[in-house]
């Protein structure tokens, strides 16, 4: 008898173990999401990340910060002064590590199994353009042992981050010079167009060895660069609020009206200060600024910059001219820099009207026009400065307004938003989220105040 | 070897039943040992020969032709003890008296699987409800009827609408983020009682994880069984007594078993009973009506708030309508042809402006009237020796308290039936359909919420005129517009809120649900000590929605609609061998094994559209433009298979062991963990009165000592151990969205890292309780304690962003409870015709989130600045949001005026109660008999939040009060400063600059004087609409009350007709009528609507009122006809 139950036990055990897996087996498969997606949609995802990081909520914290805007109520009252904590920065960082570097890698690792250089390429860019961003912001950042799962990345020197994401430029415009499959509209800043993404690419070079101080590379690059207005990095908006208006509208008038201001900015005021015979900036000034919003004075989310529908440029011919003029400038070439500036003059005119009829170099010898003997500037620094300003009135919005004023060790001379602060802010704190996950974050974390190893 | 040859002889007998030998006839009466009266029905059987049996007449009389080898006849009727009396000698007559069951003696219950067991021999604490109690109750639902009724078992109703859902909470909370409510296993197959939110299937997890603050209350699946089809409920609370079902158990296990029908010699036994209910809402939110809508003390139409003037100082009579010239805005003309128009704004000379009437309307309860419900079930049932059947047939219609389109209607049809096929197969089915359909009223945090607009609206409106045709200025005419206190003249098509009576009339909600459980269960008889068992079931049902908002809507201005399918699909089997064997006289070993398959199957299938195109269509989702439709589609399936072994040794039928494990596999699981998981459960019962010391010890008759340990388990959701793609959806940290939709489309890989790792969480229970039953079983007292821990809790962990994820779920986090039980169950005066008896309980339990993988605490649900959370060293679902600035010994940090500040954010209450009791009275004189249903919930919080927006509105009766000062107190005596740079009133910082002196040169302000520990200061509309006195600025702190609730949960006073008179002149076996008081009165300090409320559904975070819909109460009348 107990022969029996031993068998019909052993049996049913059998039996059951054997039926269970069958049973259990491939259901753990989600029939509702997809575990893949094909890279041009995937870039299409990467490229919009980059939008944001670029026009969200770090471009604005950084213009806060270099006297361009300002924040008039709550949180952003607050931000103005400075007080600002580490889990102000995870959203960014989740951003520009998750939403634009993890799907530019993976669109890149895609795009080589199918031998699709191009595309390659296209990612490349986007991933060195939001790394080279990180480590502006952050100094050292992590770079070369990121996007490996369960193993948080160690935190690498800024100069060797600089120097990986020129690599990776470079790599960049050697593969967009070959075969690829176009990703036509998928690719939302170009439409597929390899040619303006190998001079975005020089130019985004030009700019990474501007923050290094390397002039000689930046004019190279910024040569190679983009060459006309045509040629901007930008990212589109369609308008629609709350899903692809533009991040600066839907700061200031749908999401937090009222939290951001231009009262007393600085760059409102120098805009306002710079009429002389060959310059009128009031139509740049009306583009960037308005009466019309919650206070005497508003970033433009009317009728200007800043509209639902407002593109906003990532990397443009006025920076790259801009690049190139400083760089020329800081290496004894006054005459091509007054050229590249004057270039940007011509430019400010077709975009914006008003006046700027092109300067001469006597323009900066000391008593001319922009250069008042009170000033006691020499004619190399008075272009100098002329440059500095130009770029820094012509980039409103954008997050290398804050690189600029700490790279030139504030020259053009942006007040402090708190008297009491030893300088401006010199770096964004290291997110929480980060220090939650990653051992290597350095510690103690450096404040704001504290200059990222470049601008040292 | 003995038995085992007698059992051989029995079953041979069987097989060869009438060429054996010479049959007798033995016959009898059965009777009510109380009473003495004959019990018609009793199933009369031979010990061992289930085909050989009869039942007894009208009379109570039986006659059974019984084999000349047959020992033992077998007398059984529900209710009444089984007895078994040997046929010995050649009597044929054999009488019987039969003692009703109420002393549980030798009480047969139900398991996890569905099998029998005797309660005397269990190792762990298991409550019985039986099916007459919950009838009685009142409730439609199953759920609510358990209120109160068992210690342990915590039910919290959602909301007072007909068939709204209910939490049930058994010993406390054992995983963070997975589903807390109990497994249903109806008949021996596992149900669905989920409610799922508008979430939809995969994110609600069943309603677990469900955030849905607005909306409305869906139901709890579990409402569809009809309470009246239930002969018993079993509530197994531990890890041990559910460790069958493995990683569904952790929240232990409802067992419910449907009504058989009884075998009564081919006699139909026939009953309905009809019931009708009238219910009323039980607590109002109470509202102030001594001043109008306006602001400053000044009435004004367009307000938002009800800080205008007073009411008691207008002139009285007719209102001022503005019919032309400035300030005419034209009028709404409503169905009765009255009109309403502009009315002038007061000013400080007059603050009363056009308002002229005095006329205040009560709207704490406008939106309601009475509601009730009606009852009515049929049951059929009879059988014959070898077959029983049940059939039935139940209807249950309720209509809410709310006007209009708040109902719930129910139908069930049941039909059991078994039979013996021959002496060793048997089979047994099951099957129930029900449909339900139900329009349910929106609540909430929800501009078409009826409270929500409803006590917001100031006294002075009257919100039955609620739709008119509007004539503007000009003269143009816009039909059917909705007037409600924010847009009085229909002038636009944004109500801001909406009338309530307005919502009622057109926000409509429906569900249609149909369902089909359904089971087979065959027995075969091997041997006599073997036998194998295969019981197969499926539960399905799929159910309608429709939502649907009239253009008009607060909500939805411009109109929507989402008609959807939700199909849920369970199919169950399992296949158990037993057996069972006496290894000598004093041991018995018995056994089983097991092998479960399961498949859980939910799909959604639905669109929602906007922006009606033609106001006059029906609701049709194409009346809308082609890019404001969106459909979508959701699947979700889930397997589990295991296998399960138990072992029962009885020694010396004193002490009684009990081993059980389960392994298991499930497609939740994630592919890297090892292939199967084990839980092991192992009991122990010993009755030590069976010991020589307490023989016939008649104070003492019985005791029981029993421990259990078990480990049971919590399934992960379905799709977590794989890392997905989705479509990007970007936002930056203050509210921007970039949607890739507005781009054509990308795709991320999802930041949500999939865990192949994942396994499931883990419980660990100890128990031990002991059973006593003393004065020849006259009392029963019973006590449990245990501790339970789940390790392996799975949370949603973040992750380094560097490594391209953000979050993984992972098995991360700590949860414990530990608790006491206790139940006393007693016979205070039993004579032959009066009994009293007496049943308390009592229970507590102490829950504790003890780790939380390095987080302090992670949401579960509600608003930010007022949620529920898990927070590391608390008990599960704390409260948490803003609190006041405190110094380091407590007292408020105050501004330069002397106001509180607002702090941060933190734990500010819990809403698991101390303990819970219940008290159960019932009375018995001959057929009348009285029950009285008391409980009580000790000491938790609830976040009125409801209050805390009234406070802001100024229509809470708090914000009535006036107060008088001197003119020196005026003077110095700080009002919240609202806006430094605002109007001189807003400027103003002490009473004597805001407000203008009395005639004697004292002020009168409305509010009252407060002190934040820096001197006194007024708290006036400065200080409730625009600081920090009100829900929205202010923290969640001060609107957080700790509460108790007594609760005289059920009166019900029933008499049954059953005395030969009654029979001889209708033919009916009895006529039961009853009247029953449902929730008739409730004690408690919370000042707002019944507080046992939530407004996130049956999710995982509790004590959260914003706006819910109240609770009811009921006078509820039946009767019965049994023939």
């Amino acid at each position: 008898m107990k022969k029996i139950v031993t068998y019909a036990l052993v049996s049913v055990l059998g039996l059951g173990l054997t039926n269970c897996n069958k049973l259990v087996d491939g259901y753990d498969v989600s029939p509702n999401s997809p575990q893949d997606a094909p890279s041009d949609q995937q870039l299409t995802a990467a490229e919009l990340g980059l939008g944001l990081v670029m026009s969200g909520e770090i471009a604005r914290t950084a213009n806060m910060w270099a006297g361009v805007f300002t924040g008039s109520d709550r949180q952003y009252s607050s931000l103005n002064n400075y007080l600002t904590t580490s889990p102000d920065y995870d959203s960014p960082w989740s951003n520009i590590y998750y939403q634009t570097v993890t799907q530019a890698r993976i669109v890149q690792q895609k795009a080589t199994s199918v031998n699709n250089k191009q595309l390659q390429g296209i990612a490349q860019v986007v991933e060195a353009q939001a790394i080279g961003t990180a480590t502006d912001l952050w100094g050292d950042v992590p770079y070369s042992g990121i996007l490996v799962p369960n193993s948080p990345p160690v935190f690498d020197a800024q100069a060797t981050v600089y120097t990986a994401v020129q690599t990776t430029l470079s790599s960049a415009i050697s593969n967009l010079g070959q075969n690829g499959v176009n990703p036509g509209s998928r690719d939302i800043f170009y439409a597929g167009s390899t040619t303006k993404w190998i001079a975005a690419a020089h130019s985004l070079k030009a700019r990474y060895f501007l923050h290094v101080k390397n002039y000689a590379s930046a004019i190279t690059e910024a040569q190679a660069g983009i060459a006309s207005a045509a040629g901007n990095l930008i990212m589109p908006f369609d308008g629609t609020i709350g899903s692809a208006a533009n991040p600066y509208y839907d700061f200031l008038d749908n999401s937090r009206p009222g939290y951001m201001s231009a009262e007393g900015a600085y760059a409102a005021q120098l805009l306002q200060s710079r009429t002389n015979s060959k310059t009128n900036e009031s139509k740049r000034f009306a583009y960037f600024y308005t009466t019309q919003g919650y206070y005497a004075l508003d970033p433009n989310f009317v009728d200007g910059a800043f509209q639902p529908n407002s593109s906003f440029p990532l990397v443009t011919y006025v920076e790259t001219q801009a690049i190139l003029a400083e760089a020329l400038v800081r290496t004894g070439d006054l005459t091509n820099a007054l050229v590249a500036l004057n270039n940007i003059r011509t430019a400010n005119a077709a975009a914006y009207g008003g006046t700027y009829t092109a300067y001469d170099l006597t323009d900066f010898a000391a008593g001319g026009l922009v250069n008042p003997a009170s000033g006691g500037l020499s004619q190399t620094n008075a272009l100098l400065l002329e440059v500095l300003r130009e770029k820094y009135l012509s980039l409103i919005g954008q997050i290398e307004e804050f690189s600029d004023v700490r790279r030139t060790n504030n020259l053009i001379g942006v007040p402090k938003n708190v008297s009491t602060a030893p300088s401006l802010p010199q770096r964004f704190l290291y997110p929480q989220s980060e220090i939650n996950t990653n051992p290597n974050v350095p510690s103690p974390i450096p404040d704001i105040y504290t200059k990222t190893p470049v601008n040292r | 070897m003995k038995k085992r040859l007698f059992w051989l002889l029995l079953l041979l007998s069987g097989l060869l039943p009438e060429a054996w030998a010479q049959n007798r006839l033995i016959g009898g009466k059965v009777t009510d040992r109380g009473s003495g009266q004959g019990l018609p029905g009793v199933t009369i059987i031979v010990k061992g020969r289930p085909t050989i049996g009869t039942s007894t007449n009208s009379d109570g009389a039986y006659s059974l032709s019984v084999p000349p080898d047959a020992g033992t006849l077998v007398f059984s009727f529900v209710g009444y003890a089984s007895q078994e009396l040997p046929v010995t000698g050649g009597a044929s007559t054999l009488d019987v008296a039969l003692a009703p069951d109420s002393k549980q003696l030798n009480e047969v219950v139900v398991t996890a699987l569905g099998l029998e067991a005797n309660r005397d021999q269990l190792g762990t604490a298991q409550a019985t409800v039986k099916g007459p109690a919950l009838v009685r109750s009142g409730e439609t639902s199953v759920i609510t009827a358990l209120s109160g009724k068992t210690p342990g078992v915590n039910i919290t109703r959602t909301s007072g609408d007909p068939g709204a859902s209910a939490n049930i909470q058994i010993r406390g909370a054992s995983t963070l983020t997975g589903n807390l409510q109990p497994l249903i296993v109806v008949d021996g197959i596992p149900i669905s009682n989920s409610s799922i939110g508008d979430d939809g299937i995969l994110s609600s997890n069943g309603g677990a994880n469900s955030n849905q603050t607005s909306g409305v209350v869906q139901a709890s699946r579990l409402n569809d069984i009809n309470p009246d089809d239930i002969a018993s409920m079993e509530v197994l609370k531990g890890a041990a007594a559910s460790v069958v079902w493995g990683t569904r158990g952790a929240n232990g296990v409802i067992v419910i078993t449907t009504k058989k029908g009884q075998s009564a010699n081919g006699k139909l036994n026939l009953s309905y009973r009809s019931t009708v209910s009238i219910d009323q809402i039980n607590r109002r939110v109470p509202l102030q009506r001594s001043f109008g809508q306006g602001s400053q003390g000044l009435y004004s139409s367009t307000a938002v708030r009800s800080w205008g003037d007073q009411i008691s100082t207008r002139a009285g009579g007719q209102d001022n309508f503005i019919t032309s010239g400035a300030g005419y805005q034209g009028y709404i003309t409503f169905p009765d042809g009255t009109r309403r128009y502009n009315l002038a704004a007061g000013t400080v000379a007059n603050p009363h402006g056009g308002k002229n009437s005095q006329d205040t309307f009560d709207h704490s309860q406008d939106m309601f009237n009475n509601g009730y419900s009606w009852d009515n079930i049929a049951a059929l049932s009879g059988g014959d020796q070898l077959s029983n059947f049940y059939l039935s047939i139940g209807n249950t219609h309720s209509k809410g308290i709310a006007l209009q389109h708040s109902d719930n209607d129910r139908t069930t049809v049941r039909l059991n039936v078994d039979r013996q096929l021959t002496d060793k197969l048997r089979a047994a089915v099951t099957t129930t359909y029900a449909r339900t359909l139900s329009n349910r009223v929106q609540q909430g945090s929800n501009l078409s919420g009826i409270f929500l607009g409803g006590l917001r609206t100031p006294a002075d409106f009257n919100n039955s005129y609620f739709q008119g045709d509007y004539t503007d200025a000009s003269g143009n005419i816009f039909l059917g517009r909705q007037s409600s206190y924010r847009n009085p003249l229909g002038r636009t098509t944004q109500p801001g809120f909406d009338n309530p009576l307005w919502t009622e009339a057109n926000v409509l909600n429906q569900s249609r649900l149909n369902r089909l459980i359904g089971s087979i269960e065959l027995t075969y008889d091997i041997k006599p000590w073997l036998s194998i068992l295969n019981r197969s079931g499926v539960d399905t049902y799929t159910e309608t929605r429709s939502e649907y908002f009239p253009i008009g809507a607060g909500a939805n201005p411009t109109g929507s609609l989402r008609e959807e399918n939700i199909v849920e699909t369970q199919v169950n089997n399992d296949l158990i061998l037993r057996a069972s064997t006496n290894i000598n006289s004093n041991i018995r070993l018995s056994g089983l094994i097991g092998y479960n398959l399961n498949v859980r199957r939910s799909s959604q299938i639905g669109a929602s559209s906007n922006q009606f195109i033609n106001p006059f269509s029906p609701p049709q989702l194409d009346n809308t433009p082609a890019a404001n439709r969106k459909p979508y589609n959701l699947l979700s399936e889930i397997r589990t298979a295991g296998l399960y072994g138990q072992v029962d040794l009885a020694l010396f039928d004193q002490v009684f062991l009990s081993g059980t494990v389960r392994g298991e596999q499930a497609s939740t699981f994630g592919p890297q963990t090892s292939n199967t998981f084990v839980y092991p459960a192992g009991t122990a019962a010993w009755q030590f009165t069976k010991l020589g010391a307490f023989a016939d010890n008649n104070t003492l008759s019985f005791g029981k000592l029993r421990f259990a340990y078990g480990q049971v388990g919590v399934q992960p959701q379905p799709y977590q151990t794989i890392t997905y793609y989705g479509g990007a959806v970007l936002g930056d940290g203050w509210g921007t969205t970039l949607d890739a939709a507005n781009y054509n489309g990308g795709f991320v890989r999802s930041g949500l890292q999939g865990n192949a790792f994942l396994k499931p969480e883990r419980k660990t229970e100890y128990e031990a309780g002991l059973d006593l039953r003393f004065l020849k079983n006259r009392i029963g007292f019973s006590a449990t304690a245990y501790s339970n821990r789940t390790r392996d809790a799975i949370l949603s962990v973040p992750v380094a962003n560097t490594t391209g994820f953000s979050s993984t779920s992972a098995n991360a986090a700590t949860i414990s409870n530990k608790g006491l039980e206790f139940t006393l169950d007693g016979d205070v005066i039993k004579t032959d015709n009066f009994t009293f008896n007496l049943a308390p309980n009592f229970s507590l339990n102490r829950n504790k989130v003890e780790d939380l993988a390095g987080a302090v605490s992670v949401p579960l649900t509600g608003f930010t600045g007022s949620e529920s959370r898990a927070v590391k060293g608390y008990q599960m679902g704390e409260l948490w949001g803003n609190r006041w600035a405190r110094n380091d010994d407590g007292s408020f940090k105050t501004d330069a005026n002397g106001f509180a500040t607002l702090g941060d954010q933190g734990p500010i209450g819990d809403p698991n109660p101390q303990w819970r009791g219940g008290l159960n009275l019932n009375f018995r004189y001959k057929g009348l008999n009285l029950n009285i249903l008391v409980d009580h919930i000790h000491s938790f919080d609830v976040w009125n939040g409801t209050k805390g927006a009234l406070y802001s509105y100024g229509t809470h009766r708090d914000t009535e009060q006036m107060t008088t000062v001197t003119a020196a107190q005026a003077a110095s005596l700080k009002v919240f400063q609202i806006n430094a740079g605002g109007s001189a009133y807003q400027q103003a910082t002490t009473v004597a600059t805001r407000y203008r002196p009395n005639a004697d040169g004292s002020y009168t302000f409305r509010g009252r004087i407060g002190n934040f520990g820096a001197g006194d200061v007024a708290l006036d509309e400065g200080w409730y609409q625009a600081g920090l006195g009100n829900g929205f600025n202010g923290p969640a702190e001060q609107f957080v009350e700790h509460v108790n609730i007594t609760r005289l949960r059920e009166v019900s006073l029933a008499y049954s007709f059953a005395q030969p008179w009654v029979r001889s002149i209708t033919r009916l076996n009895s006529i039961d009528l009853a009247v029953t008081g449902r929730n008739l009165y409730l004690w408690t300090a919370y000042t707002g609507i019944d507080p046992e409320t939530n407004l996130t559904g049956v999710s995982n975070g509790r004590g959260l009122d914003y706006f819910n819909n109240p609770s009811t109460r009921s006078i509820i009348f039946s009767v019965k006809f049994t023939y």
